[in-house]
């Protein structure tokens, strides 16, 4: 007998030997599965989204159909989200979450790309649309189609030693989801997607002072890579982005204005506050000319939250 | 030549004098003692006779004070006086052998008798005498008068093999030394001059005339008043000697086998207890043995001290073993069944990988060939992790592993002190949730503990070391041991062997949730209907069965108490009725029926916060369930809200399911909808009369759902398959299922594009198939398909890649 072939069927041995049982009258056993087949190379993902509101809508649903992993070597893996799943992405604040896959088995092994598929191919075939504060409807789609979807160009390793890994993509609606132009009837949905190992992250979260936040400017906070940063609009050009934004929202029961921006790698962070005019949307397509009020610098460490607030 | 004298004669002195300083040996004597088990008062549980034959206890640490002054004042009235001689006796003995014509009185003192005991001569000639008096001097010199006193008490012959006072108390009045009356400690001060004296006929009279005249002596001294001599004549003397108790003899045997030289143990066993627990395991065992079920064990841990107060090692005590009877079975490893799935759902809620009532799938599962099963062989499609602890259902449990990681598993056991596992992780793999792996009783009803000790943890800022269980007293608080003691030797095993153990990977607050999920384990019996009673007692308990019915475990705690118990064959037998809740948790009742139930646990309200679930799912709120709040633990880094209520698509008139490919978005409705993955939905829709199934399909949009409303149950995807290899060595086949959410669909199988079976009802296929890359695809009569791809791992046959079986 071959060692490997040893390794394998060694532990499925043991399981049969000693297939448990459950408590209260448990009587049962176990059996070799339908094929007594399966791989002893999968390792376990769960894959979820999480997002940074918006505030010109009240509900932003995608309808995820599935998703496809592209390994380093090797076909494309396509997984199933049976039934479709949508998802009122606006749902996803402070740190939520909504997994499409929950410990799905794949090939252990390193992978290059993640694509989200999405049903929104056009706008007269999508179960994807905005509901704007206004009250209309907008359909959303995929500029480039069902066929691409969204994708994710990050290496991320499954390993089969057990544990799993569990990858949160953050769709962040700021710079994504772009609105119509050209009298285009939807909005559509552009690959900006920011793909964390949601074991290590950290978190960065504060209060803003109230005498920051003026007339009727609407206050974010946007947090930029690395320590020194000078800030920068959401431009989607070359230059320095925000690698999240956040909303600056105002507790009702304490009075106070806070922030949460959620799922950041370990690392430097440059964080800085920013109240918005009417005029300035800062909207992906422009390269808005923003007067950012305060910079404070940060370091977030894996599973903490790091406080950074914005005084007088 | 003057100095050659004198240092001839400084020569005889020196060596005389260094005869004379070892003429005694070191330790005065040298005999095996008897093993001695005491409870936490002192108690004797237990005892195993000498190497020799001779019931000699290790001594105590004092002399009882009644028997020091009984026997001064009859066997050597200036003994605190003298120094191993006492002249005037031995004038005033002169005179009266003289006077008699014979030896009548010997006027040795106490330390000459034991001078006697130590060379064990019979002759009495006067040379001995002169050794003796020599040795007695020697002794008075090396030792105080209590370690004399002492000496003398543990060695003096009392009649038959037994040796020593303490053992003479347990053995003619069943009490320990220190505990005896004025006319008890009489008796046993005049026997050692005597000893035969005990044995029954004519010499009882003359026993009771000794005693008596003692007493009297000791009246007249003023040590006892006139009542106390008055009751104490009227005291009989003892009669046959008492068996010894036998209340823990697989633990003795334990310790015993553990530390061979050490004689005593003082244990933190509650004696009544113990002998209340013992009998009723006894009761309990008799009846199992018509069932052919011979072994039973059980433990009781103090929730507070930490202290094991009940230790039962089996049904009973068989010196020849049968039926294994001998064996103390709290400390051997035994297949766990599902006892440790608590810690599982413990360290989940901790890791925030669950939620207390997060819906767990339960459905047909394999991974890499293994596929566990529930004990009734059913599924319940999805069901919220609290249930499926209480419940024991293994499917949840294994998947649950599954996601949690079976090495991260692995080392939460081994720091919550599991000290069995002798295999690695990966060896045992998702059969460590169900009994893969073996433990001790002792080590999973510390667990147990544990789990209890850190929901007590209110005030708890940091994660605590798991704590070990004791039995022994520490060396603090047994008393110092001297030179004529029991060599006191640290019993590493049974108090805490010092392995690397990491700090809980449990806090307050999951522990709490975890033991008030298990609140909810079907009770047996009449205890079922315990929550009808105010008066009831809350007990966290969960059963334990292991693979071919034989091991029944059933562990619980309450807030001062941690019970354990074990039942099966010390020989491994299975029986049928061997089961955690039938064999074991009526004994585990009838021992918690024992003890005080004090008041449940205080939530940890500092350790946790309240969130906003959906009551159908267990998942974090989305705005489209209802909600239901529950408290989690406060650093609970769960962050997924609810999957399965989502937004149903709908026509104009709100009565169709509609699509993307039928109606335009801008015209449907939405309503709030619990769609659960088809597999699971079509398990789940039998158990739940509260299932409600989304509205139909528009007639125009069913062809053109997306998704089929049907899934494998396998393969999964992408899954390498194993062919199997029967016992005929013949080559096995892969069998195929898959659900659909109607059921009375029909299925046409195709396997690489070709046509292979029909199945109604129960989508079940076995084929054969060559190893290579396939696709197999599904198509139900209203046209929707679904296709999975995999590949058979295997040596090419040759043979078409298709045969269709029946």
């Amino acid at each position: 007998m071959s060692s490997r072939l040893k390794t394998l069927i060694a532990p499925a041995l043991l399981a049969a030997m000693v297939a448990g049982c459950g408590g209260g009258g448990d009587g049962g056993g176990t059996t070799f599965g339908p094929g007594n087949g399966g791989s002893s190379t999968n390792g376990v993902v769960t894959i979820s989204i999480t997002d940074a509101p918006v505030d010109f809508a009240s509900h932003v649903f995608i309808e995820f159909a599935g998703i496809e992993l592209t390994p380093e070597i090797g076909n494309r893996l396509t997984l199933d989200i049976n039934p479709d799943r949508p998802i009122d992405l606006l749902t996803l604040t402070d740190g939520a979450t909504s997994a499409l896959l929950q410990n799905q088995s794949v090939p252990a092994g390193r992978y290059t790309a993640i694509r989200f598929i999405i049903n929104a191919q056009s706008a007269s075939q999508s179960n994807s649309f905005v509901d704007l504060i206004t009250g209309e409807r907008f359909p959303i789609v995929v500029p480039t189609g069902s066929e691409s979807g969204l994708t994710v160009t990050r290496d991320f390793t499954v390993s089969d030693t057990g544990g799993q890994l569990t990858l949160v993509a953050d769709f962040d609606l700021r710079k994504s989801l772009v609105e119509p132009t050209g009298g285009s009837p939807s909005y559509s949905l552009k690959p900006s997607i920011r793909l964390v190992d949601s074991t290590q992250v950290g978190t960065i979260s504060g209060t803003v002072g109230s005498n920051l936040v003026t007339g009727l400017c609407t206050p974010y906070v946007y947090v930029f890579s690395g320590a020194n940063v000078v800030p920068d609009d959401i431009d989607l050009a070359s230059d320095v982005d925000p690698i999240v934004s956040v909303p600056v929202k105002l507790n009702n029961s304490s009075g106070a204005y806070t922030y949460r921006a959620s799922f950041l790698e370990a690392g430097n962070y440059t964080v800085s506050f920013v109240c918005l005019t009417g005029t300035q949307d800062d909207q992906p397509e422009v390269d808005d000319l923003l007067s950012f009020q305060r910079i404070q610098q940060a370091t977030v460490t894996v599973n903490q939250t790091t406080t950074v607030d914005f005084t007088s | 030549m003057k100095y050659k004298v004198l240092a001839g004669v400084l020569t005889v002195i020196g060596a005389v004098y260094l005869a004379w300083w070892f003429c005694i040996p070191e330790p005065l004597f040298n005999s095996p003692y008897s093993t001695i088990l005491l409870g936490r008062d002192g108690e004797l549980l237990g005892a195993r006779i000498a190497a020799d034959g001779q019931w000699r206890f290790p001594a105590e640490d004092g002399v009882p004070k009644r028997f020091a002054v009984a026997l001064v004042v009859f066997e050597d009235k200036r003994f605190y006086e003298h120094n191993g001689v006492d002249l005037a006796a031995i004038a005033r003995a002169a005179r009266s052998n003289i006077q008699g014509g014979r030896v009548v009185s010997g006027g040795s003192t106490l330390t000459m008798q034991i001078a006697r005991r130590i060379r064990n001569r019979s002759q009495r000639s006067l040379i001995d005498k002169l050794i003796e008096t020599a040795m007695a001097m020697r002794i008075e010199q090396r030792y105080s008068k209590q370690e004399i006193l002492k000496v003398y008490a543990a060695n003096a012959p009392f009649g038959g093999n037994v040796v020593g006072l303490e053992a003479a108390a347990w053995r003619y009045f069943g009490r320990s030394a220190h505990r005896l009356s004025w006319a008890e400690t009489c008796t046993l001060a005049v026997l050692p001059n005597s000893p035969s004296l005990i044995h029954p006929g004519r010499n009882r009279v003359r026993l009771q005339a000794k005693r008596d005249r003692l007493l009297r002596k000791l009246h007249e001294q003023g040590v006892i008043n006139a009542l106390d001599l008055e009751v104490s004549l009227r005291e009989p003397l003892p009669a046959a000697p008492l068996p010894l108790p036998q209340t823990a003899p697989h633990l003795l045997e334990t310790l015993r086998a553990q530390t061979p030289r050490t004689y005593r143990f003082e244990t933190t066993l509650d004696a009544h207890l113990q002998t209340t627990a013992s009998q009723i395991v006894h009761d309990r065992a008799t009846e199992l043995a018509q069932q052919d079920i011979h072994n039973a064990a059980a433990i009781i841990i103090d929730n507070s001290t930490f202290e094991v107060v009940a230790y039962v090692g089996n049904a009973r005590w068989s010196i020849n073993n049968d039926h294994g009877l001998a064996v103390d079975i709290v400390q051997r490893p035994r297949s766990t069944g599902s006892i440790l799935k608590p810690l599982l759902y413990a360290a989940m809620l901790e890791s925030g990988d669950i939620l207390p009532r997060t819906l767990i799938p339960d459905i047909p599962t394999q991974y890499s060939g293994y596929m566990p099963e529930n004990y009734d062989h059913s599924y319940s499609g999805a069901v919220p992790a609290d249930v499926a602890l209480a419940q024991s259902l293994n499917v949840p449990a294994v998947r649950m592993l599954q996601q949690y990681g079976v090495s991260r598993f692995y080392d939460l056991l081994q720091h919550a002190g599991i000290s069995t596992l002798r295999r690695k992780p990966d060896e045992y793999g998702l059969t460590l949730i169900l009994g893969g792996a073996e433990a001790k009783l002792w080590d999973i009803a510390a667990a147990y503990a544990n789990l209890a000790d850190i929901a007590s943890q209110l005030h708890a800022t940091s994660p605590q070391p798991y704590r070990r269980i004791s039995l022994l007293k520490t060396s603090e608080q047994t008393h110092t041991a001297s030179p004529q003691t029991h060599p006191y030797r640290h019993v590493s095993l049974l108090t805490a062997p010092e392995q690397p153990r990491g700090t809980a990977e449990i806090g307050p607050a999951s522990a709490w949730l975890t033991l008030n999920a298990l609140l909810e384990v079907p009770r047996p019996g009449d205890e079922g209907h315990w929550k009808n009673f105010a008066s009831a007692r809350k007990i966290a308990w969960k059963t334990g069965t292991s693979w071919g019915l034989r091991d029944a475990w059933a562990i619980g705690t309450s807030a001062h108490y941690t019970v354990g118990v074990w039942v099966g064959n010390a020989t491994g037998e299975g029986r049928p009725g061997l089961t955690g809740s039938t064999a074991a948790a009526p004994l585990l009742f009838q021992l918690f029926n024992r003890l005080d139930a004090g008041p449940w646990f205080t939530r940890p309200d500092r350790q946790m916060k309240r969130v906003e679930t959906c009551r159908n799912d267990g998942y974090l709120a989305n705005g489209y369930c209802d909600i239901e709040t529950l408290w989690i633990p406060r650093q609970s880094h769960f962050s997924r809200t609810s999957p399965y209520n989502v937004p149903i698509h709908l026509d104009a008139t709100g009565r169709y399911r509609v699509n993307d490919a039928c109606e335009s978005v801008m015209r449907m409705k939405h309503t709030n909808g619990f769609v659960l993955p088809p597999a699971q939905e079509f398990y789940y829709r039998r158990t739940r009369a509260d299932y409600r199934a989304p509205p139909p399909w528009r007639s125009d949009c069913e062809a053109t759902n997306s998704k089929a409303p049907m899934d494998f149950l396998y393969p999964n995807a992408a899954t390498r398959v194993y062919i199997p290899i029967d016992l005929a060595a013949k080559k096995g086949r892969v069998v195929f299922e898959a659900v659909h959410r109607d059921n009375d669909a029909v299925l046409y199988w195709h396997l690489d594009q070709h046509y292979v079976a029909t199945t109604r009802t129960f989508h079940s296929e076995a084929l054969d198939i060559a190893p290579g890359a396939h696709v197999i695809t599904v198509v139900d009569q209203a046209g929707n398909r679904m296709s999975r791809s995999f590949e058979v791992i295997g040596e090419p046959t040759g043979q078409s890649s298709v045969s269709r079986s029946h």
